[in-house]
């Protein structure tokens, strides 16, 4: 069984908004959610800017209500925000009574690393003044229920599927900046062959934290500079300096093109295809020609019987690290060579005004490039005041597009060399 | 189209403290063999569990890496280097491994790893009232790779850089249903084309003090914790005559996966109704009903709601079988793998397969072997919060 999986649903919680219509309005009138920023009650950390969830506006909308007010970890909180959120866009909202009856749904995110409480072994010291082990167990009642030693990484996927009642399979993906675009790529194929009728797919992150933002300094991954302010991320410019960590969540409800038009959903615009790759190159860089990006690109393509020719846009990993920037360039110039294609897409990268949620980041990214097929708007790629030399691809600088996207492209790139593209398309029955 | 019977899977590599191939696990287990060790940090505080199954920690030339692997790598992405290095092995003997047309498919714990050293905790409860003072301490005393080491996905990476996969690939986590998530997609990336061939493979956690918290939090059964690593390939029919000239090498005879299904209940009758869901749905592809398996290796479940719905669904399930299959697993020779443990079974299960023969339970505890009736076995997963996935595996002839 072959079938046409399509959109019917978008949540969103991001630092440019708590639902998918901010976030978008964003994108679009180019305001980045980048801003000076520091880890609570750290004035010397030496990462200065991210992209934060407003957590009192959070608070407001979704605190008592939905339940996301207690103790928990905050991809899971943002999470279960933004599932809540595209279920009941698709009007399959089951935990609030009112959805209307579909087949099976599953649930399969991408959530990136657990949040360690940078405290937890304070509990390890014993009567005697000493740390070990058996006091840390001895004293485990103190330890926080709400952190990542207890919310291991399937807490959000099954939580999701508690919550929402869906009885079909929960997965998490664990691939690194890539994990939400896996999520999303095999809930498309499960739809497509048959074994779920509709999936709740995206991710949840929340690296903004001292242990996970400690690993990421030392690896040299985030910008420590503090000459552009909160123009800081600067994807595809010559001065580009590192990645600017975000946090939040984006999930979408993919639905059989059969199904979605039996309830009579509103479909936003279809998947056509997916695609993944490995670099097989090194732990700390990717391949310097670009080959694992170029693979996953061409994959996802063929998966959806798409020629390059017939792509509008590209929304990019772009994430302004100095590695990244120039090797997806020629990853992208690779895969759209025929004709010159390369030459008249609208590359855009998002994380210039959403900052890097990591493993989520593509979620968010796939709701823009869905919007961006159905809307006929390109978001801008912000701060591109320096064009390097090595990027020298259309990036859409400053300014939103209005332009008709019949077919977009949208990567993510992860740690270590794992990669995942998709394919969207512009839905016609 | 999904072809499953077009996909074998063939070349075991497979780690536990019972050895390093499914032969070996199979004899442990018929001869009753003690592979636990002592596991000091457990005594006292965790009752039953002084004595854990460990392995040991590979090192860069048993990885066949540089050393610097270790810099970038935990025990656990050693252990899954390593399982896979063992399946390969074979397949490398007798050609070209790797390619834009070989996959990577994995089950993956998280990395439960403290961050500070015990040696550092007395600067930390010192600085424990100023957070710049908190924060110069982990920039001081957090390792400098620990960003790749406590990534759980960097395994991946090790493993495709070490056999030059750049095929399609996913990582799954973090708990035994992980382990089938990564056979059931690896033999579809193969069955619908997209992979030539797919590693498919999946660790445990290493054994850390800070599992048992977690675990008990979970609902912990005081289950035995154990370390290992189970690969194998999947790769298409028309190729697996080459790679089983691998067997002498320790592969075995190739089968197939026949059919899988998965599901999630949250809890009690939804989670039973799930496994029983499940299994249905797996007979169902490989088009056999009960009556038809003639081996069923459940989950090790580690919790009390899990074990519980577990043996219902398979109450359930087999209630109008006319003979009940053999059930039994790998625990007393490995302990708990986590997501290596459904994955475990399938190579044991492949092993019986290609002998004719299963284990069944015999008086006292013991294990015995046996002719198995029917050429396929029933594979169980079933992760601590609700997520299910079964697979039936069948011989398959050349």
């Amino acid at each position: 069984m072959t079938r046409r999986v399509v959109v019917t649903g978008l949540g969103a919680v991001c630092g440019l908004g708590l639902d998918w219509q901010t976030m978008w309005e964003g994108l679009c009138e180019g305001r980045s959610a980048i801003r000076a920023w520091q880890l609570p009650g750290i004035e010397d950390f030496p990462v200065r800017y991210a992209a934060p969830v407003d957590d009192e506006a959070f608070a407001l909308r979704h605190g008592v209500d939905d339940g996301l007010d207690r103790p928990m970890e905050r991809r899971m909180r943002f999470g279960l925000a933004a599932a809540g959120q595209a279920l009941a866009d698709a009007g399959l909202d089951t935990a609030a009574g009112a959805g209307r009856p579909v087949g099976r749904v599953g649930t399969a995110v991408g959530s990136g690393v657990p949040e360690r409480d940078p405290y937890e072994l304070l509990a390890a010291f014993g009567e005697d003044g000493r740390p070990s082990w058996q006091a840390l167990y001895a004293r485990r009642a103190e330890l926080d229920r709400a952190g990542g030693l207890f919310c291991t990484n399937d807490a959000l996927a099954t939580g999701i599927a508690a919550r929402h009642r869906l009885r079909g399979p929960a997965l998490n993906f664990s691939t690194a900046c890539a994990g939400a675009t896996h999520a999303i790529g095999h809930g498309f194929r499960m739809i497509r062959r048959g074994e779920v009728d509709a999936m709740l797919v995206g991710g949840a992150d929340s690296v903004l934290n001292l242990p996970t933002m400690t690993g990421l300094h030392l690896l040299g991954a985030p910008s420590t500079s503090e000459l552009f302010g909160d123009r800081l991320c600067r994807a595809f410019d010559r001065d580009r300096s590192g990645l600017v960590a975000a946090e939040g969540a984006a999930m979408l409800v993919l639905e059989s093109e059969e199904s979605a038009r039996r309830r009579g959903a509103e479909i936003y615009a279809e998947v056509a295809g997916f695609g993944s790759s490995l670099d097989a190159y090194q732990v700390t860089a990717p391949h310097p020609e670009g080959k694992g990006a170029a693979l996953a690109m061409s994959r996802a393509l063929a998966d959806g019987a798409v020629e390059p020719d017939e792509v509008d846009s590209v929304n990019a990993h772009g994430t302004s690290t100095p590695l990244n920037d120039p090797i997806e360039t020629r990853a992208i110039k690779d895969v759209f060579a025929g004709g010159g294609r390369y030459r008249k897409l609208a590359v855009t990268a998002n994380k210039t005004m959403l900052g890097h949620l990591i493993a989520a980041a593509g979620a968010p990214e796939l709701i823009a490039t869905v919007l961006s097929v159905r809307d006929g708007i390109v978001p801008p790629t912000l701060n591109l005041e320096n064009p390097d030399p090595a990027c020298d691809l259309d990036y859409v600088p400053d300014k939103a597009r209005h332009q008709e996207v019949s077919v977009a492209v949208s990567n993510s790139f992860g740690f270590g060399g794992l990669n995942a593209s998709l394919v969207v398309r512009g839905y016609e029955h | 189209m999904t072809n499953l019977d077009a996909v074998r899977l063939t070349a075991p590599g497979l780690y536990t403290a019972a050895g390093v191939d499914p032969a070996s696990l199979w004899e442990a287990l018929v001869a009753g063999k003690d592979t636990g060790r002592p596991y000091e940090v457990a005594s006292g505080p965790w009752p039953g569990t002084d004595t854990v199954f460990l392995v040991d920690d590979p090192d860069a030339a048993t990885l066949g890496v540089h050393r610097r692997v270790l810099r970038t790598s935990e025990k656990q992405a050693r252990m899954a280097l390593y399982g896979a290095r063992l399946s390969l092995a074979g397949p490398a003997g007798s050609g070209p491994v790797g390619g834009e047309r070989w996959g990577l498919y994995l089950g993956l714990p998280t990395v439960d790893e403290e961050l500070l050293r015990f040696t550092a905790l007395d600067g930390l409860r010192a600085a424990a009232g100023s957070p710049d003072r908190v924060a110069a301490l982990y920039a001081r005393e957090v390792p400098p790779f620990s960003g790749l080491s406590h990534l759980n996905s960097t395994a991946a990476a090790h493993i495709s850089a070490a056999f030059g996969l750049t095929g399609a690939m996913a990582a799954y986590s973090p708990f035994s249903d992980a382990g089938l998530e990564a056979l059931i997609d690896g033999v579809l990336s193969v069955a619908e084309g997209e992979n030539e061939a797919a590693v498919v493979g999946a660790v445990s956690p290493k054994v850390h003090p800070l599992l048992f918290p977690q675990y008990e939090e979970l609902g912990w059964n005081g289950a035995t914790p154990g370390e290992g690593a189970a690969f194998l390939l999947a790769a298409r029919a028309e190729d697996v005559p080459v790679l089983q000239d691998a067997s002498e090498h320790g592969g075995t005879a190739a089968a197939r996966l026949a059919g899988y299904g998965r599901a999630f209940g949250a809890e009690g009758a939804d989670r039973t109704a799930a496994i029983a869901e499940a299994v249905h749905t797996a007979l169902e592809m490989a088009r056999t009903d009960a009556d038809g398996i003639g081996w069923v290796l459940p989950d090790a479940v580690w919790t009390t709601a899990g074990e519980q719905a577990q043996r219902a669904a398979l109450d359930q399930v087999f209630a109008g079988a006319a003979e009940r299959p053999a059930v039994i697993g790998t625990e007393p020779a490995t302990g708990v793998l986590g997501p290596a443990h459904p994955l475990a079974h399938v190579l044991l299960a492949l092993h019986g397969l290609a002998g004719g023969r299963r284990l069944a339970a015999a008086e006292g505890g013991a294990v015995r072997e046996e002719a198995l009736p029917v050429s396929r076995a029933l594979v169980l997963a079933c992760g601590a919060r609700g997520q299910v996935c079964a697979v039936v595996l069948e011989g398959a002839g050349r």
